[in-house]
Formats: C-alpha cells, structure tokens, sequence
C-alpha cells in the first residue's frame, strides 16, 4: 500500500536532499576543504620567499632523511608515538578503576560523582597545562611539600620540563575523554551478568577478568583511541611543560613550520603523515573494537 | 554422597530500607521437591529466591541447605544454581561456552567438561547450536541455554526466577511441561517463582502462596485450589464467589446468615454459634435452581452471560447488588439474562474461612426476602 504524501514530489526531493545540504556544506567547508588544502600544499615547493605552486616530493623526502639522531623527524614522530601510548596505558588504567568505582560502589548520587569525575573538561586546557608548572615548578607545591617534609633538601627540577611532566599534564587533561566510554560501557552491563558468574561459581576476581573486562573492552578500545589521537597532536602541553630539546614533539615541529620556520609546505606534509597515522591507529582500534563489541550486550 | 537440596528459612526478615519485604518466614523446601513460590508482584518472592541464591543478604534469620547454614556463604560457594529472568547468558561466548562456564570454574578437566556440557545440551534439546551467539537465538532457546547453564553443574538445587514470563504463550505453555520433565528427570530440588497460577498449578508438587511478605498456605495444587486457607490465597488462585456471613452451628452443619439470603456448609473447622466468616464458593461449584433449595435461600437475578470458548459464564446480581460469578462446560443450558434464580451448592464445595470480621460482618441482619419469593 502506497501512503499519499502531502507534499508534492517536488517538495518531497527538496525535503530529502534540501535538510541535509546545511550539514554537507558544513562537513566541506571546515572539513574537507582545509584537508584537501593541507594534501595540495604539501606537495608544493618552498620558495625562496613564497610557496611555488610546482609538484614536488621533497618534503616527504625531507621528513623522512633530514636530521640526525634523535633529532630526525622520524625519530621524533616515534618518540611522540611512544609518548603518547604511555599518555593512553596511563590514563586508561586510571579510568578504569573510577569508571568502576562510580559504577559498581557508589549506591546514591552516581551522575554527581561521574560528573565531578569529568568536571576538569570544563577548565580551559591553558589553565590545565599550566597548573602543572605551579604544582611541579622548582619553587612549586611538590617540591616545596617534599622540602618541608624533610625528605630532600633541594628542590627537584626534573619534576617539570621533562617527558615526565608532560606525560602528567596530557594524562591529566585526556583522562576524562577515556572515563566516558569506559563508564558507559560498563554501565550498560546487566548487573544480572555479573550475579549469574557468582552464582555458577565463580569469585570476584573470576568474574572481573571472564565477564566484566571482556565487556568493557570496546569501551577501553575507544577510550584509549581518544586519548592516543588527542595527544599524538597536542603541542601545547610539549611546549609549555617539555624541556627545551628533549620534549619536542612531532605536533611543535609541524606547528613551527607554519611560524618561525615559515616553510608551510614541510609543515603541511608533516601534518598529512600525523594524519595518516593517526587514521592507522583508528582504522585498527576500530577493527579490535568491531571485534569485541560484536559480542556486545544489549541487543536481546 | 547423596546430593539431597533440603533447603529450610527460619525467621526470615528483610528490609529494604524502611520497606519490610519479608517477615518472620518461616518455611521448609522438602528435598526433591518442585516447589513454586506463588504470589502478586512485589510479595517479596524473588527476594525470597535472591537470599537462598545469596544475592542479597538478610537482616535477621537462617538458611539451611540440608544441615548447613548457608546464609553467610558467598554466592559462589554455595551448592546450588539459578536461572535468571532475562536469561543473563554472557553475550560475549557462545551457547557452549556459556554452559561450560560454571564447569571451567570449578576447574574440571576437559574432557569431563566436554562430556556434561553435551549431555546438558541433549537435556533441553539444543543439539547444534553449540557455536550460535546468544544474540542469534530466540527467547525460547536462550531460554533453554540458561536452563543448561544451570543444570550441567549438577547442584541439588535449581532456583528459577520467572523464567518463562518473557516467552509467548504457547512456547511458555510447552516449557512448562518440559521444566517439569527435567525436574523429574534430575531429580532435584526445583523452587520456582512465579506469579502465574496455572504455572504453578500446573507444575508444582506444592506452591506457596505468598502475600505482603507472608507466606499464606503451602501446599499441593489440590489443597490449595479446594480448600484455600484464606481469602486473599481463595481470591488469588482461580476464581472465586466470597460470601461475608454469621455462622450458626446445626449439627455438623453450619447456617450462614449472609447479607443475600442464608446458605449451609460443613462445619470442618469447627466454628462456633455467631462467629464470623467467609464461605467461598468457586463459579464452577455454583448451582441454579428454580425454586428455593433446602438450606439454602439465595435469590438472584441473571444479569449477564457471556461465551468464552470451552466454558460458558454468568453474572448473577444478588439481592444486596453483589454479583457472583457462574460457570458452565459450554453446551449446557444456562439461563437467559433476567431469568429470577435461587442460587445454592453442594455443602461439600463451600470453603468456610474463620476471620476477624470486617465491617459488613457486624451489619448483617435478617434479610426480609419475601418480595423475592413472591
């Protein structure tokens, strides 16, 4: 049977394509036009004091024989990976273990808690990162604390402008973006799933590792892409807390480019290759997550 | 060792929060036994069921699995299995590894494991689904995956929370009869919750009704459905025709002054002259006749009539506006509405409750009936 439209045909197609076509033009203009633009560029030349709108492949080629050592950008892009994991591993196990704390132990006001969980979202990322340098600076709250306690009778400088303290500010700042998933994965469990695995014999630990982990693992897949996508381009947090040499990276190389350097060409080229890994990682993580959520609960 | 399943509740209280769930039960689950738990929604029967499966956990009292106390014990180390309402299969394994989950706990060998996991999967009659999500299966076979799930650990006691409640019909009516057939097959202890009375009739080797948190009769079908203990377990199992009235002792008979007429019964429960009490009389055990019937002096009008397949029915208003109800194996004559009929029973089938009186007892009077009999 045929349902008789009120709206001519006419009306109808402009219906169907005319509501969507805000949302295309938006996804082109901020979207696809910049990435096309930054593709294009990357395979200009840099001129002497402008770009040269002639092909060539040197950039590419730039970024992966320039430099030496550590100080290659290749080098330096595997630093920010291995960096940036460390940001992921870190933050997803301290996610973990609040995403189960506000799900399983808090009986009363469980929104309040996870809200005050992801409250630092609302707090500008300058404010964030620099917050570190007050807590972890020579004459900063931890060494002054330490200071006090007796415990060392220097103020320790390694706190601040090292890996380390970058590391702490990216975790810091991504963590919330892992909380989220994790906890709405696990909050869509069945409580009954967890009482069934008690019952037919198994104990906590049991039952943590056979039924609640395996089911928050596409929640920890996509938590931990956010964070490892997130920090892979972070440079602020690289250059407000990183020490001068040892801290670069990838993202403050590609950003230098487009500064000081003034050689947009390299920067755009660098910027593809942050982004084709990037989608790497997303594409395999999607795979694993497909994976495990195919398993998923909820679809009875 | 034998494997028994005696399970016994001693003083049983429960609390959520300042609601009191459970109170003072006190009851023993014969080893061996279908029993179900029967009553309304929110009578505490599945929390009756949680506390043996120690899910929850009391606020005072005891439970017994054969001669040891197992209120204390961690659900995991106790003896006994359950089947959940809504499955709760792992959807993360499939049907085989779901069965073989509770086995692989108690760290059994594979081959053992192998051997009970297909022997509990011929039980409920799943042969090659072995490999098959849970999220592939219907209601029904995820239905028989957690059954499996529950039996293939061999524990002397199955608790079953409602589990057919979220099957169609007629799948819920072929379950029935296939729980019953395992029960019999194992030979365990099956407590079964419900708050359906034909399930439960149908299935039970004895039901305890609950309400409010009490238990209010156990017993067998039969005992239950002939002679409830109380209204509210008459009203509750099938249906029923309640007469409030003033009982006066005659014999070995009773004659019950009611509010529409005066009626006889038994005197089994040894009433007394003027006590108060209900006298049920199930529809199926209502008669008509034409003219008064000795003993009995229920005048009534036909007010209705309606076909429900194998059984006809009949409203008939009586002389205080009460309406009774009347039923009949379809084919049988029953009167046509506003037929003038005198409504009596055999005395055997009246059900005589003792009870505090309500109200309407206490405004019982002589019923002047002659311009009915006129």
């Amino acid at each position: 049977m045929k349902i008789k439209s009120k709206y001519s045909p006419g009306t109808r197609k402009f219906l169907q394509y005319g509501l969507i076509l805000p949302l295309v033009l938006w996804l082109f203009m901020f979207l696809i036009v910049p990435y096309v633009n930054l593709l294009i560029n990357s395979f200009w030349k840099n001129g002497a004091f402008k770009v040269e709108h002639t092909f060539t492949l040197e950039n590419y080629i730039k970024f992966f024989t320039s430099g030496t050592g550590t100080n290659r950008p290749v080098m330096v892009l595997l630093d920010t990976l291995r960096i940036s994991a460390i940001v992921m591993v870190c933050s997803i196990l301290i996610s973990f273990p609040i995403a189960y704390f506000i799900n399983f132990k808090v009986k009363k006001n469980k929104q309040l808690f996870y809200m005050l969980a992801i409250i630092p979202l609302w707090v500008s990322y300058i404010m964030r990162a620099y917050s570190w340098r007050i807590i972890l600076g020579t004459n900063g709250i931890l060494n002054s604390f330490f200071m006090w306690t007796g415990l060392t009778k220097e103020p320790i400088d390694a706190f601040l402008y090292s890996d380390v303290s970058v590391i702490i500010a990216m975790v810091h700042i991504y963590t919330p973006f892992v909380l989220m998933p994790m906890y709405t994965a696990m909050e869509q469990i069945p409580r009954n799933l967890l009482e069934a695995s008690k019952d037919l014999g198994c104990g906590r630990i049991r039952t943590f590792f056979k039924v609640l982990l395996p089911l928050t693992l596409p929640g920890v897949l996509t938590g931990g892409t956010y964070a490892l996508a997130l920090s892979m381009g972070d440079f602020l947090a690289p250059s407000l807390l990183g020490g001068a040499s040892t801290s670069t990276k990838i993202a403050n190389i590609a950003q230098l480019q487009f500064g000081t350097s003034n050689n947009w060409p390299y920067g755009a080229a660098i910027g593809v290759i942050i982004f084709v890994l990037i989608l790497l990682i997303i594409l395999v993580m999607g795979r694993l997550e497909k994976h495990f959520s195919k398993l998923e609960p909820g679809k009875e | 060792m034998e494997k028994k399943g005696a399970i016994t509740l001693k003083n049983i209280n429960k609390y959520y929060g300042k609601n009191h769930v459970l109170k003072d039960l006190d009851f023993e689950i014969r080893p061996g036994e279908f029993l179900s738990l029967l009553g309304p929604s929110g009578c505490g029967k599945t929390t009756i069921l949680r506390l043996i499966a120690g899910l929850e956990y009391l606020d005072s009292g005891e439970i017994y699995m054969d001669e040891d106390r197992i209120d204390r014990l961690e659900p995991y180390k106790r003896n006994l299995n359950t089947v959940f309402q809504n499955y709760a299969l792992f959807p993360h394994m499939d049907v085989y590894k779901n069965i073989a989950y509770g086995l692989k706990a108690k760290w059994l060998g594979h081959k053992e494991i192998d051997r009970r996991v297909k022997e509990a999967i011929s039980m409920v009659k799943l042969e090659g689904f072995e490999k098959r999500q849970p999220s592939q299966m219907s209601g029904g076979q995820k239905q028989r995956v957690s059954i499996a799930r529950a039996i293939v650990n061999q524990a002397p006691v199955l608790l079953l929370d409602e589990p057919l409640t979220a099957l169609d019909l007629k799948l819920r009516k072929e379950m029935r009869f296939e729980l019953r057939r395992l029960q019999k097959q194992l030979g365990i202890t099956f407590i079964f919750v419900t708050h359906d009375q034909e399930e439960a009739i149908v299935m039970s080797d004895r039901i305890a009704v609950m309400n409010g948190g009490r238990i209010e009769q156990v017993g067998t079908p039969e005992e239950i459905y002939s002679h409830p203990a109380s209204q509210f377990v008459a009203e509750f199992i099938g249906e029923t025709n309640v007469f409030e009235a003033v009982a006066a002792v005659d014999g070995s008979e009773l004659r019950l002054r009611m509010e529409s007429g005066t009626a006889s019964a038994l005197n089994i429960k040894g009433v007394s002259d003027n006590e108060f009490v209900n006298c049920s009389v199930r529809p199926d055990a209502i008669r008509l006749s034409e003219t008064p019937v000795e003993g009995f002096n229920i005048p009534g009008v036909v007010s209705e009539c309606i076909f429900s397949g194998s059984f006809e029915k009949a409203i008939i208003r009586l002389v205080n506006d009460k309406e009774i109800k009347y039923t009949r194996l379809s084919g049988s004559k029953i009167p046509e509405p506003g037929t003038k009929v005198y409504v009596y029973w055999d005395k055997c089938d009246a059900e005589i409750m003792k009870t505090e009186g309500h109200i309407v007892h206490s405004q019982i009077e002589e019923v002047d009936l002659s311009a009915w009999n006129n």
